[in-house]
């Protein structure tokens, strides 16, 4: 629309140059018009003046004869018959210079263009007679009237031309060049707005008339150019729609503001749209609003569908989490049963043992004893696994409550207990201060007096023991490790360390029921961290752990 | 003076034997009176009971895990029945759960033991139980 206008101006302006052009080419023939006819007048008027000195000369000396023999009447007779074969005199007299007019006619015309001249005709020095004439210069103003006429006729003829020709090498150059341009944008306009996905319109903001349809509107709608936009692009309503945004694309002083976009879902319709409103100013000067609607009805469907499927996923989830409640139930009744109904045969294998060795001892010899004794060994050693078990069940079961732990304070009690349980061992351990973590302070609690439990049993036969706590940062994340100069184990079974009842030392060698590690390593995957291990048989180990 | 027995509430035959054989190990010759479930043991207290008053526990030696009537529910209506709200109840039980440990101190029992497997460390624990309700507690005198 703006460019439009531009193409209007322009023309407006090629206009005024050739109508500029040709008054001035108009001025200068006028300028040499004049100057080419007050020249032809003086010319014409020497002319005549010439001719009438001649002619007054002709009258002098034919009336010298007459007035040396004092015949007046020759002279008055010659003098009238003169003026009378001459239609251009207007008067002429013959006076003596005694002041005795000889004669003296006078025409009944009066001089338009008069030229009056005297003469004196002398004869032998002596004044004889004076001539006096006045002549009407009517062809002169004749000529002169028609060349005027002829060079305003050229003159006008010359600029028209030259008008003409500067319109058209103009309208050949620039015009018309700029008249197709406007033409092939506006059709490319007109055809992108109509192929456009989107409804676009153009409405006054003051009568709400509606400017401007594209196809898709049209398809919709109707051609509605002339209509009220609230009458015809909405329903239901009996005035400017109480939700028109015309008041949010002017900014007080009546400028526009830009481009507001709002989501709406249109009366008529029921088509959800994302609507670009824009005031602009249209050719006549008025403010419009341009309107240009995009259907955005399935992005509508498809977060409905979205928020349904939430919906869905939500119930589902809390009904998963009901199953998972009920599933933990179960293994809650179930590691019930399991610590009472489990132990309570083997306490009467132990109880029973011990009674036929004290009660019939005297009837068995040293192997049978021996061999009940194994088998109160065995007994108690499968009551540690049941208790060591449940304490795993419960490591996943219980519920996590997560605050900031001093990791270093809590390993040095931790540390604290396990020298006062084996006080008769020394023991070289370093606790880095100042590592604090978050995380369950039970769970971690757990965890640490594993690692350092296993630390302090694995240098059970060290000569000069260490245990080391610390934490290094690397990429910005904490790795804590529990570092002993013990027995260490083969890198090669690195990956059975952590599993449940796995164990790389025998009985013998150190106790142990294999479901420590096991422990550790669901505390730290409860707590998002990861565990691994590096270890040299015989030199230590060390076991590195981090927590989210 | 008032009976200086004890009430042992076990549904397992072997653990009543062991229970009884530590008690008698450590020289605790007191009458034992055993009840193989909750209703026969309710039924001790709130029916034989109040005809023989000679028939009150010194001390109750209760199990949990029971048919019909379990531990727990036996120590509810000890501890809210007025007559024998006082007599020292001890939990003896395989369960180490803590809603049982809960349950029962919220309940009011006096003690909790846990069974070990170790018959040693059973029969450790049965004596000092025996030898501290039994010899050294002070019981609240009966009256009828």
């Amino acid at each position: 629309m703006n460019q439009q206008s531009q193409r209007q101006s322009s023309r407006n302006r090629h206009t005024r140059t050739v109508v500029s052009f040709a008054g001035l080419i108009l001025l200068f023939l006028f300028i040499a018009d004049l100057l080419i006819v007050s020249g032809q007048r003086k010319m014409l008027q020497e002319n005549a003046r010439n001719e009438m000195q001649k002619e007054l000369e002709v009258i002098g000396t034919f009336s010298i004869e007459a007035m040396l023999k004092n015949d007046y009447a020759t002279v008055r007779n010659f003098a009238e018959l003169f003026a009378s074969q001459h239609t251009e005199i207007r008067s002429l007299k013959t006076v003596t210079p005694n002041n005795f007019a000889i004669s003296d006619f006078t025409s009944s015309e009066r001089a338009k263009n008069p030229l009056q001249m005297k003469h004196e005709v002398e004869f032998a020095g002596k004044r004889m007679l004076v001539v006096e004439m006045v002549k009407d210069l009517v062809s002169v103003e004749e000529i002169m009237n028609r060349l005027t006429f002829q060079l305003i006729i050229v003159s006008l003829l010359l600029a028209g031309v030259f008008g003409a020709v500067q319109w058209y090498l103009l309208r050949k150059m620039s015009i018309l060049p700029l008249e197709k341009e406007l033409i092939e944008s506006h059709t490319i306009l007109l055809t992108v707005l109509d192929n456009l996905e989107m409804a676009v319109y153009v409405a006054d903001m003051e009568t709400y008339e509606i400017i401007y349809v594209n196809k898709r509107l049209k398809d919709q709608f109707g051609d509605v150019r002339g209509k009220i936009c609230w009458q015809t692009l909405q329903a239901g309503q009996s005035g400017p729609c109480p939700f028109c945004v015309n008041n949010h694309l002017l900014s007080p002083d009546g400028t526009p503001t830009g481009v507001y976009n709002w989501e709406f879902q249109n009366t008529v319709t029921d088509v959800w749209n994302l609507s670009y409103c824009q005031a602009i100013r249209w050719l006549d000067g008025r403010m419009v609003r341009l309107d240009t609607a995009l259907d955005i009805s399935e992005r509508k469907h498809t977060e409905d569908e979205i928020r349904k499927l939430n919906l869905e996923l939500e119930q589902r989830v809390s009904e998963r989490t009901r199953e998972l409640e009920a599933a933990n139930k179960e293994l809650e009744a179930f590691s019930y049963s399991i610590s009472h109904d489990l132990r309570s045969p083997l306490r009467s294998i132990d109880g029973f043992s011990q009674a036929v060795v004290e009660d019939y001892g005297d009837k068995l010899d040293e192997n049978g004893k021996n061999y009940l004794n194994r088998i109160r060994a065995a007994t108690q050693r499968m009551g540690r696994l049941i208790d060591d078990i449940l304490k795993l069940s419960r490591v996943t079961r219980a519920e996590m409550q997560k605050q900031e732990v001093d990791l270093g304070q809590l390993a040095e009690a931790i540390m604290e207990e396990i020298r006062g349980s084996d006080a008769g061992r020394r023991v070289e351990v370093r606790i880095q201060q100042g590592m604090t973590a978050e995380g369950d302070p039970n769970l971690l609690n757990a965890m640490l007096t594993n690692l350092l439990g296993n630390a302090w049993k694995f240098t059970g036969k060290t000569s000069e023991p260490r245990i080391e706590f610390g934490c290094i940062v690397k990429d910005n994340k904490n790795i804590y490790f529990v570092k002993d100069n013990g027995a260490g184990f083969d890198m090669a079974y690195a990956n059975k360390l952590f599993g449940a009842f796995q164990r790389l030392h025998s009985e013998s060698e150190f106790a142990g029921t294999g479901i420590g590690l096991a422990t550790v390593q669901r505390i730290i995957r409860r707590h998002g961290g990861r565990i691994w291990a590096e270890g040299v048989v015989n030199q230590g180990s060390t076991f590195y752990f981090t927590l989210e | 003076m008032a009976g200086k027995n004890i009430l042992l509430v076990e549904d397992n035959q072997d653990d009543i034997d062991l229970t009884i054989r530590a008690l008698r190990k450590s020289n605790i010759l007191n009458e034992i009176i055993v009840k193989k479930d909750g209703e026969e043991a309710l039924a001790y207290l709130f029916k034989e009971v109040p005809a023989d008053i000679e028939k009150i526990p010194a001390v109750i030696l209760l199990d949990i895990n029971m048919p019909k009537v379990n531990g727990i529910e036996v120590l509810k209506q000890i501890k809210e029945n007025e007559r024998t709200k006082h007599i020292p109840v001890v939990m003896l039980t395989t369960s180490k759960e803590e809603k049982d440990l809960f349950d029962s101190y919220n309940l009011g029992c006096n003690s909790y033991i846990r069974k070990p497997v170790d018959f040693n460390q059973f029969a450790d624990a049965v004596k000092g139980v025996g030898l501290y309700w039994l010899v050294l507690n002070e019981p609240l005198p009966h009256h009828e």
